[in-house]
């Protein structure tokens, strides 16, 4: 698990579920684990933390539906000149 | 953004648009207002006088023909516009065609979407509506039973949008459905419709209660096919394209709602001090001065966050919580002023066809659309 990985499990389940990590596989989106108003605090958060900023048109299921979904679509997008660097 | 930091540019474009607002439109609101749903053409005059004038091109790009201004000069020129005129429909439903779907076209549409629609919108020569709504997907905005289903070379869509600004008359639609059904949401795609498309078919306009003088009602589409790139976006970005869409649509909806609030004080105010009870001008009896202090405050206070949201869009630094603080404010001020400018006219303003009762009525529409007031509490709370 890459620390980017883990940090996203760890943001999700303490400040958005109030519990422990998730598990980076685990599958929030269809199973209304995040609704759409925490799906926007995380885009937020991802991007101050990170300063990024994430296309709405990128907020899909495919790049969001897991920790492990979000950190692979950071890592391809934002992952090159050294902000992979930064977010890891 | 603070209002008293309009520069003189700016306060001078909002002086233009007011002077052209009030000399010509809403000649005839009240007729129209009382004629309703049974004249749905009759805002077609003002909207060209308006476009011809420029004003749903005001933010947008010289390539499309607009005039390219920014959102701040923009807002402002659309509070001279509701200084001016005294139809709250017409401008309501120019601001929901500039900021719910053109808007979001410039946003997320590919070079031939914009080349396509914008100048006809900016020019007045088409008019769009913004189809989100369902009979049964009303504050759960994305649980849509629209489907889209991907066919040889497009979508074929089936279903019904109700509750839609324009509808009756438009010539093409921001329309959601979706795409993989089973994902909810997440399965949602926004469409660019025309009217003539095959398959669709405009309801006749809805009688309401308020903001009479523009058509509403709904949207069908029976086997409607369209080509992919009617595709706003990418498949299953119709979620994050609606909340895009909705931020800007909450913040600068009432950009010329509050020009109108400044114009009801004014006129509230001069009756206040005509109208004599007890041998003295109602102005000076504490129950009605204390309702025009109100009224003043709540323009002041709606004023500084319409121009705060333009400020933060155009940082691109506003989030949803921000959007429902200033749809929720604005949209409550607008309410609670309309009624204390009613209680000011006494019998007046209960007359039907009176710019008190019309104002009154129209404002209410204001803490249901772009999401009901409890809806915006809802986000906001869920943010803190």
């Amino acid at each position: 698990m890459t620390d980017l990985t883990r940090y996203l499990c760890e943001y999700i389940g303490a400040t958005l579920l109030g519990e422990g990590p998730v598990a980076p596989e685990e599958e929030l989106l269809l199973s209304g684990r995040l609704d759409s108003l925490m799906v926007v605090r995380l885009i937020a958060h991802i991007e101050e933390r990170y300063n990024v900023k994430i296309p709405a048109t990128d907020v899909i299921l495919e790049n969001m539906k897991s920790a492990d979904a979000m950190s692979g679509y950071l890592a391809r997008t934002f992952g090159h000149n050294g902000i992979l660097t930064a977010i890891e | 953004m603070d209002i008293q930091n309009l520069s003189a540019e700016q306060l001078e474009r909002r002086e233009a648009v007011f002077a052209f607002a009030q000399d010509q439109l809403g000649k005839r609101v009240a007729e129209h207002d009382a004629d309703g749903a049974a004249t749905p053409e009759a805002w077609r005059d003002d909207w060209k006088r308006c476009a011809d004038y420029g004003i749903l091109g005001l933010y947008f790009p010289k390539d499309y023909g607009g005039s390219g201004l920014d959102l701040v000069t923009t807002t402002a020129a659309l509070e001279g516009l509701g200084m001016g005129e005294r139809d709250n429909g017409l401008t309501f439903a120019l601001n929901a065609q500039i900021w719910s779907v053109m808007e979001t076209i410039l946003a997320f549409g590919s070079d031939a979407q914009k080349s396509r629609y914008l100048p006809s919108l900016i020019n007045g020569s088409m008019v769009a509506a913004d189809a989100l709504t369902e009979a049964d997907a009303g504050s759960d905005a994305m649980n849509l039973s629209t489907t889209a289903e991907k066919i040889g070379g497009g979508y074929r869509l089936n279903g019904a949008k109700t509750f839609i600004g324009l509808a009756p008359c438009c010539d093409v639609a921001l329309v959601f459905a979706s795409t993989m059904p089973g994902n909810k949401q997440w399965g949602v795609s926004a469409f660019l419709v025309e009217s003539d498309d095959l398959g669709v078919s405009r309801t006749k306009p809805q009688e309401k209660l308020g903001l009479r003088t523009i058509p509403m009602g709904g949207l069908e589409f029976r086997d409607c096919e369209i080509p992919a790139d009617r595709l706003l976006g990418t498949e299953g970005a119709g979620h994050s394209i609606f909340q895009h869409s909705i931020l800007w649509e909450r913040c600068l909806i009432f950009s010329s709602q509050v020009g109108a609030m400044a114009q009801q004080l004014k006129d509230t105010v001069k009756y206040a001090r005509s109208r004599s009870v007890f041998g003295s001008p109602i102005m000076t009896h504490q129950s009605v001065s204390n309702r025009l202090a109100d009224m003043k405050l709540r323009l002041t206070t709606s004023r500084l966050l319409l121009y705060h949201g333009a400020g933060l869009l155009s940082r691109d630094e506003a989030n949803a919580a921000d959007a429902a603080e200033i749809k929720l404010a604005l949209s409550e001020a607008i309410v609670a002023s309309s009624l204390d400018a009613y209680r000011v006219y006494g019998g007046k303003g209960y007359l039907a066809g009176s710019d008190a009762e019309r104002d009154l009525r129209d404002s209410l529409g204001s803490v249901v659309y772009a999401g009901t007031s409890d809806i915006q509490r809802q986000i906001i709370a869920s943010m803190l």
